[in-house]
């Protein structure tokens, strides 16, 4: 029985609409920063993609632990989904900041601790992405890697307070409060933005999981089993 | 050398682009991951007689 999805696709486009909002705001509104220029505009596509990909970990930390106590099938799924979000998430955040690197800092990447770490996550995520396709067996799979999920959720709080910890040319979190409002609404419209538009790719993913389990543990064809009857 | 950076537009507009394409590609690829996985259940169903 086919099953509509609609809820997941209006999600999608509510996001983009928000991103592209925000993004317009940021890049013709709103004013240049006083010392970085117009390079701190970078900031509108960076910081909510850093924060939502905070929270997509945090998504997979949780999704790996439900499974693992409950054993249920959906909590799989979505952490197959997250995971995936994560490796696309962090593999982009180093994008942005090797380009924002550039004219600030003068280089394209410098082994700073916060750099660094979220180089780790990167490689830790691709890597439990790349362990689910090695594995056969669909609940050893699932298993083993909500392990190495928890395992790789470790570094999250690493980055996070990296900046605090050590030396970094990289700055300090801002918080609300820090950022004048100019700044604030391109800033927030594209973390709302992000957020719907990754939770609906996520529920599309989630279920494409489902509907690709669903065909693996799925019983042979009838025609299959009528036939073989008729061979025995 | 005063401390503050003039210019950067191509920064900027590198930044978003790479954004965009990233994001686009990867919302693309789920989705007709998405239609091609119920395709090919569906085709599975029709295999089994339901």
């Amino acid at each position: 029985m086919r099953k509509r999805i609609v809820f997941p696709f209006v999600l999608i486009v509510l996001g983009t609409l928000c991103l592209l909002a925000g993004s317009y705001n940021g890049l013709a509104i709103a004013p240049a920063e006083q010392h970085m220029g117009d390079t701190q505009r970078i900031m509108y596509v960076h910081v909510p993609t850093a924060w939502t990909a905070m929270l997509v970990l945090t998504w997979a930390f949780i999704c790996a632990v439900m499974y693992l106590f409950f054993a249920s099938w959906k909590w799989d799924h979505r952490l197959e989904a997250a995971i995936e979000m994560s490796v696309v998430l962090c593999l982009l955040l180093c994008i942005q900041g090797s380009i924002w690197a550039k004219p600030t800092w003068g280089v394209w990447w410098d082994w700073d601790p916060r750099l660094t770490t979220v180089a780790v996550l990167l490689m830790a995520f691709a890597g439990i992405s790349a362990l689910r396709h090695f594995i056969d067996e669909p609940v050893k799979r699932a298993t083993w890697t909500s392990v190495a999920t928890i395992i790789g959720f470790i570094d999250v709080p690493i980055v996070y307070f990296s900046v605090k910890w050590w030396n970094s040319l990289h700055q300090q979190q801002s918080g609300v409060g820090t950022i004048s409002r100019e700044f604030l609404i391109p800033l927030m419209v594209n973390f709302a933005g992000m957020l719907l538009l990754l939770a609906g790719v996520m529920t599309i993913r989630a279920r494409t999981a489902a509907l690709r389990l669903e065909e693996e543990i799925a019983p042979p064809p009838l025609s299959v089993v009528l036939a073989a009857e008729v061979m025995a | 050398m005063n401390g503050i950076v003039s210019g950067g537009w191509e920064f900027v507009w590198a930044a978003y682009a790479v954004s965009a394409v990233v994001l686009a590609g990867y919302c693309a690829r789920v989705i007709n991951g998405f239609f091609k996985a119920r395709v090919s259940q569906e085709r599975g169903a029709k295999g089994m007689g339901l």
